[in-house]
């Protein structure tokens, strides 16, 4: 089990940082190898090897802070004095409230975090903690960060919820005493013996000594789906899951799998696991990493309806018959942290899981589990990895997590939002939910929006709305600031590129589009002539399927950033480059060189050391065939995004990027040369 | 403007890592369970490049040696056959045929797991979905995918355009590696020796990848700073052995598996993360301040001029008849012998094969000589004359009259490959005398090049046919049991045996059976000790040890109990004989399966000869003479294990059954004058360095009345000798321990010595310039180490016996050099003679 990563958060409490003497000593006392220490201390950012500063000021560089003005201050912050440090950031998750900056104090437990600060403040804060006057932190739950309309709470002034986890245990105690009853006609057990059913059939283990014929009848009332009349008795489980199924309820972290899918394919492994194995423990994993630049929903949703995700943890553990859940969060949300683990506490109490959870009536323990850092963390198998006491590096698959994750066991990762979702579903129907759609798509999500918007912020829309009204309608962004017209638009934090304001034929609608029948079926709906050669991009329909065919980056994830007019895309997409260089696992060749390769291209680009005509024959198209190798024979989904920011600027925004050659035909000045070690 | 394409060919779309092949037919996930012995026998067919080729689902694990890793009952474990595995199938028939298979690979090695991290093995595969023929959406590594049914496998020599998407990703990878990375090795004159062999390098050529295409200025700005402590450290010159150019290192995994995972070193891991990860010792400290026992595993393992080695010592050929040539490195890697060895490894240690020109009638070795040298006949042709001291002459009658001892004779040759092999491998002395029939070129290697070539499967297999059949010989040769046979009936037996017997390796500490198991084999040592434990109600009553020639395991198989231990051996014999004579076929129900009366398991090393029961009772069956010696035997044993000895315990807890030559001070007669020490360094001098440099403690454990001095004991299976990475620690004339001079002071055999009887050195002929950890910027001059064990002060071997001085020096006559029964039977008369008194 997890004993590194413990241990290392223990002796860096104790310490302000990873003493060497105390990990020689740890690992002379466990017999863990000194490099197995330092393999998994040195790859998370969270641990420091080295006795830091008393005051680090850490400012974030991406997206929306960045276009906040971040580098400036990061520039005109340096040298605060020998006692504070002064780092860029990856995104901290406050996209909202750009600039985001974060205060690490050793010996604190946990940082704080300041948001739309100037760097005068900044520097007062810092200067406050350095002679130990504490400055309250701008905390996320005194902000109101989702002002549009909220549905996915089922119990917003109706009691203390776990409402859809009662109705699953009823449906299942139901199946149950159908089940005695069918047995008490056939005669075969005692009254004694049904009540050891009655325990055993939901129990993930039997322990004690009883007669063949009843294990064996806990047994099959436990994998086989069709045991003795079909789901009536056995079958429960499916009837949650077609709810699920009916909702359409999809993965929200991006890749869009059908959760029913993956919820099946868990059940099937635990039920194998059940028929053959020693080992019949099983995981739920509720990813709440949420690094991705412009992405800050579920911290909203672990803050504010904890309650949802304990509940959906429960009832995947329910249906898939796993045995633990681990909530997943980012170290940089303790307010989430606390949250969560105050409502993990309350439904303990309520016997709805924990060592001993009555009402479930088997153990299921649930927990938060703070990652140790990094935005490689937010992949799924590299998330197991860390919580495996390794380094978070993303493994080659298949296998897949569901058969093959934690512990080499069957286990269930998803984003914190489609966990949420599952207690809307279950209590009002999966009917209701698919229904929620609008345009002919089903559901709803939540989508972060940042940037250049009135009102940025977290906002649940009904899936298939316009991406208009998102930005401009009055319940929601509330239109792009001063006025101004859309620029361009990121779709999925820096992963899915740059979109400019109008899809063309050949520049960002598929080829052929007019015989694409997404293409006529959306021209249909939204009204405008099938034969068009462009398309404004706020036409477009929020939906993920119809992204992945019309548009060029196919990625319609979480975060989405919009830029007015007058912005440098070229800077931007510099900016994404960097990120990415940052945030690489280093695991594999492509991505740990790619990276830094196109990232000091995109910097030598925006210092303007490159001529037009350099860029237009020589690196264009080497930087495209390293971007197609990289795509290709990268191990994960970082190494496939790696290029896109790049070429989206090239493709949809030339301009910005010849405003930055030596010799362009923009008499745009070069920006001045980015900090390579922010 | 310059426009990229985006969606490459419209194939690929961004979706989750499922894969064409994660799905059974009925659509559930197929979870990956560890591969059982069934799956041997399954056959999976694919296509590699329009090719077919059918592979077994699962091959045996091998280890760094090449061979199947087995457990006790000779099981293999299984491991998943990949799409790498079954182009090796398809394109290597014989040696050096690896370079056909079209799948390039730079991180993966046979003998390690899979990591799949330089991406160059990447090919494009297709499979079904939905009912038709669909691609994968990446390039999958071939090191790592397990082979499928049904699944096509495109590589980069295929035509079209899947060949060209692999040709395109493996060549910009080399590229970007290369441009990185390819440098030559930090010391001049072992870089331009190294250079021809830099895999990194090779790669280029293979896939036409043009280093500098990457290399431009505006695609080289330096890499942000890892945080303090973290991440690729530059040049590290801090090991007395190797030098570590980080800046050379491709992060492909082979050190950190190899140190970690093939040598259980524990040292090495990746540290840092992203573009700024690479390699780190322990918690990334210089190697030199590391718990690296530099045993090299690394170096050699290392595809690029990362891990390279410093210039050691040159090897002096040892003096052995016939006119003695070292052979170079480069000659050694044209030789197909020497195909595959890494050449990193024959370059590091020139000098570990010599070539000697003999003419006939020359003498390459003698029986009993200690060795530790094999070797390989190139030409010529060779007497090999052991005299079998156990075997009675089956004409007594002359051999009586003209004492003739009867002799084992074979002659070898190039066909033959080797001779010499058994005393190199097992440590022990020569078997035989070796002489020259026809003028011969033998090439002589040392125990580490021999082990290297092991680790090839086709040359192992000529080493372990010829080592298997000798081996048996000399098993069974001395084996108390065979003794004194008549020659007729020992070649008779040796004929049944070697149909039967098979050979099996056991780990230190491992257990060969419990006591109360169902007994199933007999056991005979080859090599080591094995530990026998009889216990009662729960308290270890009697420990015995059993060194090479024993037999154990026959109790159990002749279905005798304690109780047994009162009957008179020709009452069992008898019994016994009655038994199997009425047996008829089924020999196995002639007598009960009997239980194992004790716990055997390994103190050391062993090397074990196994029968099986059924083989046993025929064989006791066939030969009555063996049966009526088993019944003594297991009698004997039985008796004695009625009465607990503490003596005994304490024997074998101190480890003194291995001891050949034990220096022990009767505490009756030592004065504490410490002349021992003194005779220790009049001999070995100070050195230069003005430390008195003693090769003996005159302090150690109590056994009886007895010290038992810190001081080398000769050990009949050496701990030290395992490892050694330039083999530089061998037996000398009078089977002590000799380290020669070309000795790299790593430490490693003082470390293997588990009575601490081997000293680090300083070494007066080398010394080293290293970074003066005081003054940074400025270097220091220090001693190199070497390791110094006694040798019984006669290194050369000059003298017919040894003189230790430790000995000699003593004017109480209180110090002497004795093997380890023979201090176990002094402390027994001694004792007894106590009780009596």
């Amino acid at each position: 089990m997890t004993l590194v990563i413990p241990a290392l958060q223990r002796i860096q409490q104790q310490f302000g940082f990873l003493k060497p003497e105390a990990l020689r000593q740890f690992s002379e006392e466990t017999g863990v190898p000194l490099y197995r220490l330092h393999t998994v201390a040195s790859f998370f950012p969270h641990f420091q090897l080295r006795a830091p500063k008393p005051v680090t000021l850490r400012i974030c560089r991406d997206m929306a802070c960045q276009m906040a003005g971040s580098g400036a201050m990061l520039r005109e912050l340096q040298g605060l004095g020998s006692h504070v440090a002064v780092e860029g950031v990856s995104c901290l998750g406050r996209c909202d409230r750009a600039p985001a900056a974060c205060v690490a104090v050793t010996g604190a437990e946990h940082e704080y975090y300041y948001m739309r600060r100037s760097a005068a403040e900044l520097k007062q804060i810092t200067g406050d903690w350095l002679r130990g006057e504490p400055r309250p932190a701008d905390y996320d739950a005194d902000q109101l960060s989702s002002p549009a309309p909220s549905t996915i709470d089922p119990y917003l002034g109706k009691g203390p919820a776990y409402d859809a986890l009662r109705t699953a245990l009823a449906l299942r105690d139901a199946a149950i005493e159908r089940a005695i009853k069918l047995l008490a006609q056939r005669g075969v057990f005692g009254r004694d013996e049904l009540e050891v059913f009655r325990e055993g059939a939901v129990e993930s283990r039997i322990e004690r000594p009883m007669r063949k014929e009843l294990a064996e009848a806990i047994h099959f009332w436990q994998i086989e789906a069709d045991w003795t009349q079909g789901e009536e008795l056995s079958g429960w489980s499916e009837i949650l899951l077609r709810e699920l199924q009916e909702a359409d309820l999809r993965g929200m972290g991006g890749a869009g799998i059908p959760a029913t899918q993956k919820w099946r394919d868990v059940r099937d492994a635990v039920r194998t696991a059940f028929r053959t194995k020693d080992d019949t423990r099983a995981f739920i994993v509720v990813n709440g990493d949420e690094s991705e630049p412009g992405t800050f929903k579920d911290r909203e949703l672990l803050l504010r309806q904890p309650h949802l995700v304990v509940e959906g943890v429960i009832l995947a553990g329910l249906v898939t018959e796993a045995t633990e859940g681990f909530i997943f969060i980012r170290h940089e949300y303790p307010e989430q942290i606390a949250a969560c683990r105050a409502e993990i506490t309350r439904a303990e109490q309520m016997g709805f899981c924990g060592a001993k959870a009555s009402v479930l009536g088997r153990p299921f323990p649930v927990s938060v589990f703070v990652s140790p850092g990094g935005y490689i963390c937010g992949e799924q198998s590299a998330l197991i990895e860390a919580m495996s006491d390794r380094r978070g590096e993303p493994r080659n698959m298949p296998p897949k997590l569901e058969t093959n994750g934690l512990f080499d066991l069957p286990t269930l990762v998803s984003n914190v939002e489609t966990f949420a979702w599952v207690p809307f579903i279950l209590t009002n129907g999966g009917a209701a939910y698919a229904a929620a759609g609008v345009n002919g798509w089903h559901g709803r999500r939540i989508f972060s929006v940042s940037g250049d918007v009135h009102r940025p912020g977290v906002y649940e829309v009904p899936m298939g709305m316009t991406l208009r009204e998102l930005i401009c309608g009055e319940e929601y962004c509330q239109g792009i600031v001063d006025g101004r017209a859309l620029k361009a638009f990121a779709p999925s934090g820096p992963s899915g590129g740059f979109l400019p304001a109008k899809l063309k034929a050949g520049a960002g609608l598929p080829r052929d589009h007019v015989n694409n029948k997404a293409w006529q079926a959306l021209a249909s709906r939204r009204g405008i002539d099938p034969n068009a050669e462009e398309i404004d991009i706020l036409d477009l329909e929020l939906e993920l399927n119809l992204f992945r065919a019309l548009s060029p980056t196919q990625a319609l994830g979480a975060g989405l950033v919009v830029y007015a007019e007058g912005r440098d895309m070229a800077e931007q997409a510099v900016s994404s480059l960097e990120f990415f260089r940052n945030e690489s696992c280093g695991k594999c060749v492509p991505c740990r060189l790619g990276a830094q390769k196109i990232a000091s291209l995109g910097s030598s680009l925006v210092a303007g050391q490159i001529s037009a005509e350099r860029w237009e024959n020589e690196l264009v198209p080497l930087v495209s065939e390293m971007g197609k190798a990289i795509e290709m024979a990268s191990i994960c989904g970082l190494g496939r995004s790696v290029p896109v920011p790049l070429r989206t600027a090239i493709n949809y925004f030339g301009d910005d990027v010849a405003g930055h050659l030596s010799n362009g035909n923009s008499a745009k000045p070069p920006a001045t040369a980015r900090g390579e070690n922010e | 403007m310059a426009v990229i394409q985006e969606r490459p060919e419209g194939l690929f779309v961004r979706d989750d890592d499922e894969g064409l092949f994660s799905r059974d037919v009925n659509g559930q996930l197929v979870r990956l369970d560890a591969p059982t012995q069934a799956d041997y026998e399954k056959l999976v067919t694919l296509q590699i490049d329009g090719q077919e080729v059918t592979v077994p689902l699962a091959e045996p694990l091998k280890d760094a040696n090449g061979n199947a890793v087995q457990d006790l009952e000779g099981r293999t474990t299984p491991r998943y056959t990949t799409i790498y595995d079954a182009a090796v199938k398809l394109y290597v028939h014989q040696e050096g045929d690896e370079a056909k298979i079209p799948i390039p690979t730079l991180c993966h090695l046979p003998h390690m797991k899979p990591v799949a991290v330089c991406r160059l093995c990447v090919v494009q595969i297709y499979g079904q979905k939905r009912g038709k023929r669909a691609a994968e959406r990446k390039l999958l590594p071939a090191c790592q995918h397990p082979v499928k049914n049904g699944m096509e496998v495109f590589t980069m020599n295929a035509p079209g355009p899947d060949g060209e998407r692999v040709r395109q990703s493996v060549k910009v990878v080399t590229e970007l590696l290369a441009g990185d990375h390819l440098k030559p090795a930090p010391v001049p004159e072992i870089a331009r020796e190294l250079s021809p062999y830099n895999e990194l390098a090779l790669m280029t050529e293979r896939t036409g990848a043009v280093v500098s295409r990457f290399q431009l200025d505006v695609l080289s700005r330096p890499a942000p700073t890892p945080p303090a402590g973290a991440g690729r450290r530059g040049l590290d010159a801090s090991s007395p052995v190797f030098t570590v150019d980080h800046s050379a290192c491709i992060l492909c995994d082979r050190c950190v598996r190899a140190c970690d995972d093939v040598m259980h070193n524990d040292v090495i891991g990746r540290t840092g993360k992203g573009n700024t990860a690479g390699i780190g010792f322990d918690l990334n400290v210089p190697m030199g301040e590391s718990t690296c026992v530099q045993c090299g595993e690394c170096m050699v393992s290392c595809p690029t001029s990362a891990i390279t080695f410093k210039p050691v010592a040159k090897v002096k050929p040892l003096r052995r008849a016939g006119r003695a040539e070292i052979i170079p490195a480069t000659e050694l890697l044209r030789d197909p012998i020497f195909a595959g060895v890494p050449p990193k490894f024959l370059l590091w240690q020139q000098g570990l094969v010599v070539r000697r020109q003999l003419r006939a009638g020359q003498t390459l070795c003698r029986q009993h000589e200690p060795g530790n040298t094999a070797f390989i006949i190139k030409s010529g042709k060779l007497l090999v004359e052991t005299v079998l001291t156990g075997v009675r002459a089956s004409s007594g009658l002359w051999s009586g009259m003209f004492g003739r001892t009867p002799r084992f004779r074979a002659e070898l040759t190039a066909a033959d490959f080797v001779a010499g092999e058994m005393a190199c491998l097992s440590g022990s002395p020569r078997s035989a005398d070796v002489t020259v029939l026809e003028n011969a070129e033998i090439w002589e290697v040392r125990r580490n090049v021999l082990d290297r070539l092991m680790r090839l499967p086709s040359r192992r297999l000529k080493f372990e046919s010829a080592y298997r059949d000798r081996s048996l010989d000399l098993v069974l040769r001395s084996s108390e049991l065979f003794a004194n046979l008549a020659e007729d009936d020992y070649k008779r037996i040796v004929d049944y045996v070697r149909e039967r017997v098979s050979f099996l390796r056991v780990s230190p500490g491992q257990v060969l059976f419990r006591q109360g198991e169902l007994a199933r084999d007999l056991y005979l040592v080859r090599l080591g000790h094995v530990r026998v434990g009889v216990q009662r109600y729960e308290n270890e009553v009697r420990v015995l040890t059993r060194g090479p020639g024993a037999i154990f395991g026959e109790i159990g198989l002749l279905a005798l109990t304690a109780k047994d231990a009162g009957k008179s051996v020709p009452q069992v014999d008898a019994a016994l004989a009655a038994a199997l004579a009425g047996a008829g076929e089924d020999l196995t129900r002639a007598i009960p399966t009997g239980a194992r009366t004790a716990t055997c398991s390994a103190l050391n090393y062993l090397e074990l000869a196994r029968l099986g029961r059924t083989d046993f009772l025929a064989m006791i069956r066939h030969f009555p003479v063996l049966r009526r010696r088993l019944v003594e035997q297991s009698l004997a044993t039985l008796r004695g294990n009625t009465e607990s000895d503490p003596v005994v315990a304490e024997y074998v807890e101190q480890g003194l059954y291995e001891g050949r030559s034990i220096l022990v001070l009767d505490m009756d007669l030592c004065t504490r004058c410490d002349e021992c020490t003194k005779g220790c360094i009049r001999e070995h001098g100070t050195e230069s360095h003005g430390l008195p440099i003693t090769r003996l403690l005159r302090d150690g454990r109590r056994f009886g009345d007895f010290l038992v001095a810190t001081s080398c004991r000769s050990c009949t299976d050496p701990h030290c000798m395992t490892g050694c990475p330039v083999d530089s620690i061998h037996r000398g004339k009078h089977l002590q321990i000799v380290i020669e001079d070309h000795c790299i002071g790593c430490g490693l055999c003082a470390e293997n010595c588990p009575y601490g009887n081997i000293f680090m050195v300083p070494n007066r002929r080398k010394s080293m310039q290293v970074p003066d950890p005081e003054t940074p910027g400025s270097t220091m001059r220090i001693a190199q180490l070497k390791a110094a064990t006694c040798d019984l002060c006669d290194a050369e071997g000059n003298r017919a016996t040894p003189e230790p001085q430790c000995v000699v020096s003593c004017p109480h006559e209180a110090a002497s050099r004795v093997t380890g029964p023979q201090l176990l039977e002094r402390v027994i008369k001694r004792r007894t003679e106590q009780f009596r008194g």
